[in-house]
């Protein structure tokens, strides 16, 4: 299949709007290039917006010039070590759950599934403009920021059912995984943590 | 060509909102936008001394490091229009105050304004830092003036000679135990030093004309050491305004054109092992000699 690359600017609406249609297109899942530059962006225009509108700590305690440093020193290049990282991840659990996708095409969708961070820019800023009551910014900042991770998600688990021709089941559990572990780590880390505190506890009588 | 046209709007919908961000994002909590901006408060509480730090273990003289750390992030914050130095001292060591003094002229260098807000006592040293402000708020009662320079040692010879104490000195040349509380001071001693703590008050002298505005001639009349209420040095020109706290922080937004309530941030946290256990830490950390003892 010779099929030309997709542009960023056909991405950027499809992802948006038809996510489904346009992550099932193959020749999307091989637009690397564009991919990257959209999560590229995402990940730039993202963060500058949370940074400017921001009013909890550290980023409104920081001074903006040294914030920008920080942001793009620090906060860009962990992001793209952790997309590798997760594309890694999904690219060898896939597989591993007879997958057949490939290192490009899982690297694109993982990239591709942030798009929906965008709709929070505009929203940041509307939060901003109509000066509402910080509780309330940051009751509907939660909740806008949780709907977009689920539909993040969403996004993953569709892409990586694409790429590597899995059931949607399977998909969702691939996208799980990490999840779970993380929660399996953080209640084992309590249990033991309680016991050793217990121990402790018990060691004074 | 249709989703390229859609996606080239949400790209510039996508920059349009970031700049929006930018301009009225930290603008409204005070950084770029028109009219906003943050009134930065600082304490200066206690003894000026040179490695000083409030301590509920070691007694209180100023956190003078602590103090100008507090300025340089109101200089270099773009959010910080304007600072409030909130003074309640009697003074201490000139030098000190002299580099706090520095410290408030380079904000006002960065184009911020200074409001000084008395407390109880905000004479002498604590008086130096004040006079270059924008401007001065006093309480009515304050006790602030003091405008002069002190050297004090004390001759122990008597009391030595009574317990048997002779203290041998070798020293590599005349002057240098100048001030040794074993003998008393010679003339020519007493005159080096009366020449010093007379430079030092022609400084303090023109300092006081200088952030002021007062003629020179006048500041000498007023800098016989005396101490003057609030009150009484805002009728000579000293202090520009009688109030609290509150009218300091008004006064700065008002300097700074700040519309509305501003917003105060207080600057001047020092972290908790300094807060607690004040300059004698400081002094063990970073050790170094101590000179002088020249107050003002």
């Amino acid at each position: 299949m010779t099929e030309k690359p997709v542009g960023i600017l056909e991405l950027l609406p499809g992802m948006l709007f038809s996510p489904f249609q346009t992550l099932r297109r193959w020749e999307v899942r091989r637009s690397f290039k564009s991919a990257f530059s959209l999560y590229l962006l995402v990940i730039l225009v993202n963060g500058l917006s949370e940074f400017f509108t921001l009013r909890t700590p550290p980023a409104a305690e920081l001074p903006a010039s040294t914030g920008l440093v920080v942001f793009f020193l620090v906060a860009v290049p962990v992001a793209l070590v952790l997309w590798f990282l997760q594309a890694a991840f999904f690219y060898l659990a896939g597989h591993l759950m007879g997958g057949r996708g490939e290192p490009l095409g899982v690297l694109s969708v993982c990239a591709l599934a942030v798009t929906p961070q965008l709709f929070l820019v505009p929203l940041n800023v509307l939060l901003v403009l109509a000066k509402v009551a910080e509780p309330v910014v940051a009751s509907v900042g939660l909740v806008a920021g949780l709907a977009v991770a689920v539909w993040m998600l969403v996004l993953l688990a569709a892409g990586l059912r694409e790429e590597h021709e899995l059931a949607t089941g399977q998909a969702v559990l691939l996208v799980l995984i990490p999840i779970l572990a993380t929660v399996f780590l953080a209640l084992l880390f309590a249990v033991v943590v309680g016991l050793i505190a217990a121990a402790g506890l018990g060691g004074l009588k | 060509m249709y989703r390229r046209v859609l996606g080239g709007v949400i790209l510039a919908a996508i920059f349009l909102s970031l700049v929006l961000a930018a301009v009225w994002g930290r603008g409204r909590e005070g950084g770029v936008g028109l009219g906003g901006g943050k009134v930065g408060l600082i304490y200066l509480t206690g003894v000026i001394a040179g490695e000083g730090g409030a301590s509920p273990l070691f007694g209180s003289t100023a956190d003078v490091r602590g103090v100008i750390e507090a300025l340089s992030r109101a200089e270099e914050d773009p959010s910080i229009k304007a600072v409030v130095l909130r003074i309640d001292s009697p003074g201490g060591s000139a030098a000190a105050s002299q580099e706090i003094s520095d410290a408030v002229r380079r904000v006002q260098k960065a184009g911020k304004k200074v409001v000084v807000s008395m407390g109880d006592t905000a004479a002498s040293g604590a008086y130096w830092v004040a006079a270059g402000a924008d401007r001065i708020v006093a309480l009515p009662s304050t006790i602030t003036g003091s405008i002069g320079v002190i050297f004090e040692t004390a001759n122990l010879s008597g009391l030595y000679h009574k317990l048997g104490i002779q203290k041998e000195i070798i020293k590599s040349g005349p002057f240098k135990d100048m001030g040794s509380e074993s003998r008393p001071l010679t003339p020519e001693e007493r005159a080096i030093l009366q020449g010093m703590v007379d430079d030092i008050y022609q400084q303090f002298v023109d300092h006081v004309a200088q952030g002021r505005h007062l003629p020179r001639q006048k500041v000498l009349e007023l800098a016989d050491g005396r101490v003057f209420t609030g009150r009484q040095a805002k009728e000579l020109g000293l202090v520009d305004e009688l109030g609290d706290l509150h009218t300091a922080v008004r006064e700065a937004a008002h300097l700074a054109g700040i519309k509305g309530k501003p917003e105060v941030v207080e600057l001047s946290k020092a972290p908790w092992f300094r807060r607690f256990f004040g300059g004698p830490l400081n002094g063990l950390l970073l050790p170094r000699f101590q000179e002088g003892g020249l107050k003002s």
